[in-house]
């Protein structure tokens, strides 16, 4: 009993909220292995498996052309953001709950994925070999660059961080527009052509990495900006500073602590 | 190892290990960082076999105690590796079990009677102090005091008692 008044007493005197934290120390590492966590499934079209129950048949028969047919690769981050780097070296940032599939075979000629979800793309430009997302009605295509496609009820946006990309509708590829670093456009089910907005956060990337970097902007902007990273409302005391600063965080609670501290204002989600 | 079993080696010793670097270090984010290295070199060590705990637990220990010694030397801190040091590294090992589980019971408390405790036991306010700050009485104070240590025992009761239930399993 003495040994143990003992530690509950040093446990009190250096306790320190969020510290030592196991959840948080397996996400660290998992995120510095993110490779590893995407869950890679494969896929075979309808004819595809039928033609699998064929060859079953006459296997010797079938197998070179069951080894030939196309086949779809697909990427899912299930329960938390994965990195993936593709055949050919291009790097993904798959926000939770988005997929990208790709034909593994035509992909080596032509390199095309379509995207549910949204995701960061960092794509090595080869103007042999174009890059291509499909997203819903959008067609998005690299011309050397680092972008984020986020595909959610219906609408394509796309930010484009560095580099340049010709965004259109799948429909007509010729009436595309290019973005370059910077830029921001959507493109939503009822348009044909997508249209250049003005940026639409401030920092749409920062999901990926828990970084917020701000110069001099409006509390209602940054409010936004979490908004939109973590899906929740948020209100806070008072609106009238604005913020410069790089903040990194891993969570929401986080985020709205330092920001509230950096600001001595009070942030919030907001209570419905 | 698959995610989930890397999952739950985190969750079994990560809280114990950094306890345990903090007595060496004194500071949270060395402490962590330091912990983290150790498991990184663990699970690339054990990328290809399948290692027991209580493998995974002597060699996270022995990593964390080498790479807090490094830390202390850097600093201009002179660590001898005698005897002494040796029964006192035993010690910090076993305590920082116990101590992980006083801290997920002290996480566990409401956050009010948490915040009080703190006020009150890691801040050193007197309870008419604390009751001034968060404009409540000091019976109040006083009731939440011992609400709070009464969880922080009652956890070590109740673990005594199953003890001794597994112990002798027929009364």
């Amino acid at each position: 009993m003495q040994n143990s008044n003992r530690i509950v007493e040093k446990v009190i005197s250096i306790y320190r909220a969020g510290a030592f934290d196991p959840e948080a120390g397996f996400r660290r590492y998992i995120s510095a292995v993110g490779n590893q966590t995407a869950q890679r499934t494969w896929k075979y079209s309808r004819t595809m498996a039928w033609l699998a129950a064929a060859a079953a048949v006459v296997l010797a028969i079938f197998i070179p052309i069951l080894t030939s047919g196309p086949r779809l690769v697909e990427y899912a981050a299930t329960d938390r953001n994965a990195s993936i780097v593709l055949p050919e070296g291009t790097e993904v940032m798959l926000a939770c709950g988005s997929s990208i599939s790709f034909d593994r075979k035509s992909f080596k000629t032509e390199r095309r994925v379509s995207l549910e979800g949204k995701a960061v793309f960092t794509v090595i430009h080869d103007s042999a070999r174009p890059f291509a997302v499909s997203a819903g009605k959008a067609l998005v295509r690299d011309l050397g660059t680092e972008f984020q496609i986020d595909y959610h009820d219906g609408l394509v946006e796309v930010d484009v961080f560095d580099g340049e990309v010709l965004f259109s509708g799948a429909a007509n590829p010729e009436e595309g527009i290019r973005l370059t670093g910077g830029m921001h456009a959507c493109l939503d089910s009822h348009q044909e052509v997508p249209v250049q907005t003005g940026t639409g956060v401030l920092n749409p990337k920062a999901w990926s990495d828990g970084r917020f970097v701000y110069e001099d902007a409006p509390v209602g902007l940054v409010l936004k900006d979490l908004e939109r990273c973590y899906g929740t409302v948020l209100e806070a005391s008072d609106t009238s500073a604005s913020l410069t600063g790089t903040f990194t965080a891993s969570s929401l609670d986080e985020i709205i602590r330092i920001i509230g501290i950096a600001l001595d204002i009070e942030i919030k989600p907001e209570e419905r | 190892m698959t995610v989930k079993e890397i999952s739950s080696l985190y969750h079994k010793l990560y809280r114990p290990l950094c306890l345990y670097s903090f007595k060496y270090t004194k500071d949270y984010e060395a402490s962590e960082d330091i912990v983290q290295d150790c498991f990184s070199a663990f699970l690339e060590k054990a990328s290809d076999g399948r290692p027991r705990i209580g493998n995974a637990r002597a060699y996270l220990y022995s990593a964390a105690r080498n790479r807090c010694i490094d830390l202390l030397r850097a600093r201009g801190t002179e660590v001898h590796l005698s005897p002494d040091f040796d029964t006192l590294d035993n010690e910090y090992a076993e305590d920082s079990f116990e101590e992980a589980r006083v801290w997920e019971r002290l996480e566990a408390l409401p956050p009010r009677q948490r915040q009080i405790l703190l006020m009150c036991k890691r801040d050193g306010m007197a309870y008419s102090e604390i009751a001034d700050a968060l404009g409540i009485s000091i019976q109040t104070v006083k009731n939440q005091m011992s609400r709070a240590l009464k969880s922080l025992r009652y956890s070590e009761k109740t673990d005594l008692l199953m003890v001794l239930f597994l112990m002798f399993p027929v009364i």
